[in-house]
């Protein structure tokens, strides 16, 4: 039998306003949370949402219903944080992204440009301490931590919403738990 | 086990990737290396407290916006659906929509001078004039538009003047606020409040 988010995405590709209604109902709330923790304030983490949905619904034709909507819906979102990060740096008109493994730690300059608090939202001393070592992550480590444990993803479905091998998502995500741990250790948090 | 080897299995069994072999030569290594327990005690903390992160709370309205802003028919529908459950809103829009157009023609036709007030007699009326003369005291609002307001003398009352000059001699003395409106936006929000004030009782 076919799962409900195929079904749906079909429904809506034939104009069924309704079922694409159902669509964002569902995957609403990931989108915002992972845009959100990527770009680290609510009015991007709306546009976000906002952008892939019309993306999503623009696409419906090219959606391949042999693959899970879910990985599609997040690689759209995905990338669109990732641009938004990427336009950040240009206008910090900084140099081209370091080599892999390399500055972990050199990146905290390029951190959201108006880091907006957490409005509605009481984060303990802690929590606010991740919140600012996430958000200081390079993009491409960022990327997966977030989606590793913050929408809990395993290797392959990451490895399938960032079309990249596997093996360099490991790798990343080895990197990504080393940079936090470090800059953790570092604020003497342990 | 070098301790750096010691780490890469560590990040492995954090992902869930380490073979049976491997993990007891870890755990062997950790036993004898209080510097890779202690690491690997981080790494169990940093990712446990990422996964403790809050969420922060998604707007309502957010639905909403997705789906007015898809292209295409969509967009209409929604509308409509919305007329649909707010017809006691849907009015009142219509209402201030309609009432504003009709401002916006009053105020491109009219362009003769007017004189409004309650005590008329006194004041001296040109043709673009209004002139309230010294040692005269005019008892209540004046409300001149396209024109121009003279006072010389006192006026117990409020001043207004649309689209026009208002032109207070030293002689003048006013009681209460005096205005001078001369753009078609202005006049908008000085009608909407005397109409307001009109309505409610
Ligand atoms: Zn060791």
């Amino acid at each position: 039998m076919e799962g409900l988010e195929p079904r749906l995405a079909k429904l809506a590709r034939n104009g069924d306003r309704d079922a694409f209604r159902e669509l964002v109902q569902l995957y609403k709330d990931r989108i915002y949370h992972l845009a959100y923790r990527m770009l680290g304030n609510a009015q991007e983490a709306e546009d976000v949402v906002q952008d892939t949905f019309l993306r999503v619904y623009t696409n419906l034709d090219r959606y391949d219903d042999t693959h899970k909507f879910s990985t599609w819906i997040y690689r759209i979102g995905t990338n669109l944080c990732i641009d938004r990060l990427r336009k950040r740096k240009s206008t910090l008109s900084l140099d081209a992204e370091s080599s892999e493994g390399e500055g972990i730690d050199g990146h905290d300059m390029l951190s959201s440009p108006d880091p907006l608090p957490e409005q509605q939202l009481v984060l303990s001393e802690t929590q606010q301490v991740i919140r600012d070592a996430i958000e200081k992550l390079p993009a491409k480590y960022k990327s997966i931590v977030i989606l590793r444990y913050l929408h809990d993803m395993s290797l392959q479905e990451i490895s399938d919403v960032l079309n990249m091998p596997i093996t360099t998502i490991k790798t990343r995500v080895h990197r990504g738990r080393e940079a936090l741990r470090k800059k953790l250790d570092h604020q003497h948090f342990f | 086990m070098k301790c750096n080897e010691a780490i890469t299995f560590i990040h492995e069994y954090m992902d869930g990737d380490l073979d049976a072999q491997g993990r007891m030569d870890l755990r062997q290594h950790l036993v004898d290396c209080a510097a890779c327990r202690q690491r690997m005690d981080q790494y169990t903390r940093t990712t446990a407290l990422i996964r403790s992160m809050p969420r922060s709370p998604v707007p309502d309205y957010l639905v909403d916006s997705v789906m007015q802003a898809l292209p295409g028919t969509r967009k209409r529908q929604v509308w409509t659906r919305w007329v649909r459950q707010h017809p006691a809103v849907t009015a009142a829009v219509l209402f201030i929509a309609v009432m504003l157009l009709s401002l916006v023609s009053m105020w491109d036709s009219d362009t003769r001078l007017m004189v409004k007030g309650d005590d008329l007699d006194q004041l001296i009326i040109t043709k673009n004039q209004v002139i309230v003369p010294a040692g005269h005291v005019i008892n209540g609002d004046l409300y001149v538009e396209n024109g121009e307001l003279v006072v010389e003398g006192q006026v117990n009352g409020n001043l207004v003047v649309v689209d026009g000059r208002l032109n207070l001699a030293s002689t003048a003395l006013i009681s209460g606020e005096h205005s001078e409106i001369n753009k078609a936006i202005d006049w908008l929000w000085f009608k909407m409040g005397e109409w307001v004030e009109a309505v409610t009782p």
